[in-house]
């Protein structure tokens, strides 16, 4: 009974975790802002990896679970930073263009 | 000294996760290699003198882990929201640094950056703001204030 | 879990990677590329999580723990050198 649950458990993490990965891939391929991509790519980089990853739990292998359970604390503190640095590149090169066009102007 | 064993033990526990073994040798090995590393750690440019944290930080970590795991899943709604082509406002906001010192806004970063629709996205020393990308930037008063409401609990749970 | 559901998994994993490689193809500026690598490291490792559980071996998810790893090193240095022109 209990295997039967877990097994059901981890099979719905996965398809949500992947349907999340498919929404958020499609929201990239239809927005073209940076700022925009950025929140689908922070949907597919954060919860999707962390729902595949916590899937483990109905693999039946403690090898399996604690190196997940590496990756997710892993991806958790460096899925923020990747976004933060790729936000501030895109941000600092817009404002220099649009001072470059005040000064030209 | 609390920081030092939480740091030994979670050094201790990565070991061991590495291994996937709870064997009376691994854990010796582990707990030994942990205390070496965090004792390195302890001393040079780390040595300036920290607040150690109570019981109270403990809690006030607690809550912040439960808030961003709740802002998590609802951010990840918004944005399934956005990717699926609803109509939404995204735009950029802008919350005041407040009190906080150089560690709390980088923890505080991270942690807001969890969410996928809040992307951190710059610190702006000048006027001491910092600003974050919103996926529903309509009403920024109200993630001011959400934000400065968290930030005043912590502040409370850890008793300073 | 059942077997075929990881097989399932595995499988759309690898259509997701060639989503993947049309926003890559698609980037109009490094920025947007580097973007479109990051998500493409995050499917990969969505796809060896899966064969690590169609497989039952555990090397794939240490596998994929590295390539994290190294493509948050390479994001980081990526954004660096789009905002600067240098890479440090």
């Amino acid at each position: 009974m209990g295997a039967t649950l877990l097994a059901v458990l981890a099979s719905g993490l996965l398809v949500l975790g992947l349907s999340l990965a498919t929404i958020g891939l499609y929201g990239m391929l239809r927005r073209r802002d940076v700022f925009h991509q950025l929140h689908a790519a922070g949907l597919v980089m954060g919860p999707a990896v962390i729902l595949v990853l916590l899937a483990s739990v109905g693999s039946g292998s403690w090898e399996i679970v604690t190196s997940a359970a590496l990756v997710v604390l892993f991806v958790l503190v460096t899925s923020p930073l990747s976004g933060h640095a790729i936000a501030q590149a895109a941000h600092r090169r817009r404002r220099r263009l649009s001072e470059d066009a005040d000064r030209r102007a | 000294m609390i920081g030092f064993v939480l740091r030994a033990t979670g050094l201790t526990a990565v070991y061991l996760l590495v291994l996937t073994s709870l064997a009376p040798g691994d854990i010796l090995v582990g707990a030994a290699l942990g205390i070496a590393l965090a004792a390195a750690l302890r001393g040079g440019r780390h040595a300036r003198p920290r607040r150690a944290p109570s019981l109270g930080a403990l809690r006030a970590a607690g809550t912040m882990g439960a808030q961003t795991a709740a802002e998590m899943v609802r951010g990840s709604w918004r944005v399934v929201r956005l990717c699926l082509g609803a109509p939404c406002a995204p735009g950029l906001v802008e919350i005041p640094r407040g009190d906080r010192t150089r560690t709390e806004v980088a923890v505080w970063g991270v942690l807001t950056g969890e969410a996928p629709d809040e992307v951190v996205v710059d610190v702006d020393e000048e006027r001491d703001v910092l600003v974050v990308h919103l996926v529903d930037a309509s009403d920024p008063d109200a993630v001011r204030e959400r934000h400065r409401r968290n930030h005043e609990r912590t502040r409370r749970q850890v008793g300073r | 879990m059942p077997q075929v559901v990881a097989i399932v998994a595995a499988g759309w994993a690898t259509l997701l990677l060639v989503g993947g490689g049309l926003l890559l193809l698609r980037a109009p500026d490094t920025l947007h590329r580097v973007l479109a690598l990051d998500v493409l490291v995050a499917i990969v490792v969505v796809l060896l999580t899966a064969l690590s559980y169609v497989r039952d071996v555990s090397y794939y998810v240490d596998a994929a723990l590295a390539l994290a790893l190294l493509s948050f090193a390479a994001t980081l240095v990526a954004a660096r050198y789009v905002q600067r022109g240098r890479p440090f």
